[in-house]
């Protein structure tokens, strides 16, 4: 019990305190249910939440012709025609690295790049509860350079950005709005505090969440000065939160432990389970064990699907799943084998890579090291941008054992 | 100093999930909510947990954390679940049920941040200066809170408590 020195009132205070709370100071008394892996997945996808999405329907059936053959869904139902599905590009044979400019700043981290692979955008001297700005390239050059959207925006980041340049992002504060970065300038969107801007498109539709009273609810703003429109969601208990939006407009979340999509009509539904997906009763989490329903953590959207992570299945892995067709993919049971453009990689083993790899499609490309960064004790890297052809991919070169005297030091990988 | 690697990170965790549970469940007075408030807690401390070696603190940098989330969830309006919702569990005693359930809902319905300052001192035995680095706030303002929450607390109970007395008898 702590003792003040200044004044009897404050002891007073203490004893009293300590007196009229003492019947609730009891220990909880069942088995605990917190899922430690479940806490590694969502946070890993938490630092990069972004979209990510290759092409577009229509262009990429057509691009499929070129790249060996229709790719076809499993006939689930004779009276559905077959669906031609969105086609993975051809994975680059060689790639070399280049470390991007800080513009005088000691570190930074890659944030996000546009589906061309042409604007990229990262945070200056990130640091936990720290007032950075963020910094923008284009064609890998540093093109401006904003300091924090107020003084209460702290971990202040941009997580994704158009083919305009135009990129969104929220601060780690409930003082805030979120905002979006244009014409260089952050400017607050509207929807009041605690909103949180995930993802924008080429049509400048954005997606996140807002405060309705005292709940965050998905939301959709049609452009940076429109009013948000609210999402349906479900009720129930459980967090919202999204994860991206497709050059369509059809947005990714999850609500509670479901994989979740809202359409550009409004309308959602919930992603479910891969197909084959059995339950099992106590999840593999070090501290403790959370048994649930089988279900799929969606990263956000890549080469037209919505790649995820089956949980609370046996066998698990890493999947994707086509929205127009219904159709899952099995991308891999390995853990830890690639990473996945948005925000996540296979598995929980690692939150960068020491060999760094991307998936493109279902196929893994391996990037090469850069042994300057490797003497500068920057030997891990972060993937967080991959565009569309995969020929242009960004990603942090961080110390693999988080030594805070190294930087963070943002790279660009160009592929062929 | 932590390391900011996967391993380090379930060390850190394995190791600190009973302390953040209880605390936790003295914020919030319910078990499923405790458990909700640590997986968030430690959802979020895994997203920065590659910078986590640039924090001192980090036992102060997680509570922070919890605590934040427990006004977050405040807001979002858990209390209102809590004050409609039984008890955990039957207690041996029907009497000292009956004070926890008076007192944890008597404590609810003070303004949040007041809440989370008599928990933090006065269950989980915090000093001044350790609750004013959670908060991010100065002593000062965790006296000044302390004794803000205390007569709140007072106001709500009316005469089922007495008022305090100088010296305050234990």
């Amino acid at each position: 019990m702590n003792h003040d020195h200044d004044g009897t009132e404050v002891a007073m205070n203490d004893e009293y305190g300590a007196l009229l709370l003492a019947p609730l100071k009891t220990e909880p008394a069942g088995p605990p249910a917190i899922d430690v892996r479940r806490a590694m997945l969502r946070g890993a996808r938490m630092r990069r939440r972004r979209r990510w999405f290759g092409g577009g329907f229509l262009a990429a059936a057509g691009a499929a012709l070129l790249t060996g053959g229709l790719l076809l869904a499993p006939a689930n139902d004779k009276d559905k025609p077959p669906v031609v599905l969105p086609p993975d590009p051809p994975v680059p044979t060689s790639c070399t690295v280049s470390r991007l400019d800080l513009g005088g700043h000691r570190s930074a981290e890659m944030m996000a790049g546009d589906h061309t692979g042409r604007w990229h955008v990262g945070t200056a001297d990130p640091a936990p509860s720290s007032l950075n700005g963020v910094l923008v390239w284009h064609d890998g050059k540093l093109v401006d350079d904003v300091p924090a959207p107020s003084k209460t925006a702290r971990e202040f980041a941009l997580v994704d950005v158009n083919a305009s340049g135009v990129a969104v992002g929220a601060a780690n504060s409930a003082r805030d709005p979120a905002y979006a970065y244009t014409d260089g300038k952050l400017v607050p969107l509207k929807g009041g505090t605690g909103a949180e801007a995930i993802g924008i498109n080429d049509d400048g539709v954005i997606a996140g969440t807002i405060k309705v009273g005292d709940r965050s609810v998905p939301a959709r703003w049609r452009s940076i000065d429109a009013e948000p429109e609210e999402l349906p969601a479900p009720a129930g208990p459980g967090s919202v939160r999204v994860w991206g939006i497709s050059p369509d407009g059809t947005i990714v979340g999850e609500i509670g432990p479901s994989g979740y999509l809202w359409f550009p009509d409004g309308s959602g539904r919930p992603i479910g389970a891969p197909p084959g997906s059995a339950s099992v009763s106590g999840a593999a989490g070090p501290a403790s064990a959370a048994p649930g329903p089988a279900s799929f953590m969606p990263n956000g959207f890549a080469f037209g699907w919505v790649y995820g992570e089956a949980v609370n299945t046996n066998p698990g892995g890493t999947y994707r799943y086509e929205p127009m067709s219904e159709t899952w993919q099995l991308v891999t049971r390995e853990t830890a084998l690639a990473q996945l453009d948005p925000g996540g990689r296979t598995g929980f083993k690692s939150i960068a890579q020491d060999e760094p790899a991307v998936f493109v499609g279902r196929a893994v490309l391996k990037l090469p090291n850069d042994p300057e960064l490797g003497k500068a004790g920057l030997g891990s890297v972060s993937i967080n941008a991959v565009s569309d052809d995969a020929h242009v991919i960004g990603g942090t070169a961080i110390s693999p054992i988080a030594d805070s005297s190294k930087p963070f030091a943002p790279v660009i990988y160009r592929c062929r | 100093m932590a390391s900011g690697t996967d391993e380090a990170y379930l060390a850190y965790v394995n190791g600190r999930t009973g302390a953040l549970r209880r605390m936790a469940f003295l914020l919030c007075g319910n078990e499923h909510q405790a458990d909700d408030l640590v997986q968030e807690t430690i959802t979020k401390l895994y997203a920065r947990w590659p910078r986590i070696s640039a924090v001192e603190n980090l036992d102060a940098y997680v509570h922070t954390m919890m605590v934040r989330a427990f006004l977050d969830e405040k807001r979002r309006g858990w209390w209102r679940v809590l004050l409609g919702s039984p008890p955990d569990r039957a207690a041996p005693v029907a009497g000292a049920a009956e004070d926890r359930t008076v007192l944890r809902a008597a404590l609810a319905k003070v303004p949040p941040r007041q809440q989370a300052v008599l928990v933090l001192r006065f269950l989980c035995d915090l000093a001044v200066s350790e609750v004013a680095e959670i908060l991010g706030c100065s002593e000062g303002t965790v006296k000044s809170q302390t004794s803000h929450g205390l007569t709140a607390l007072r106001k709500i109970l009316g005469e089922r408590v007495p008022a305090p007395r100088q010296g305050g008898a234990r």
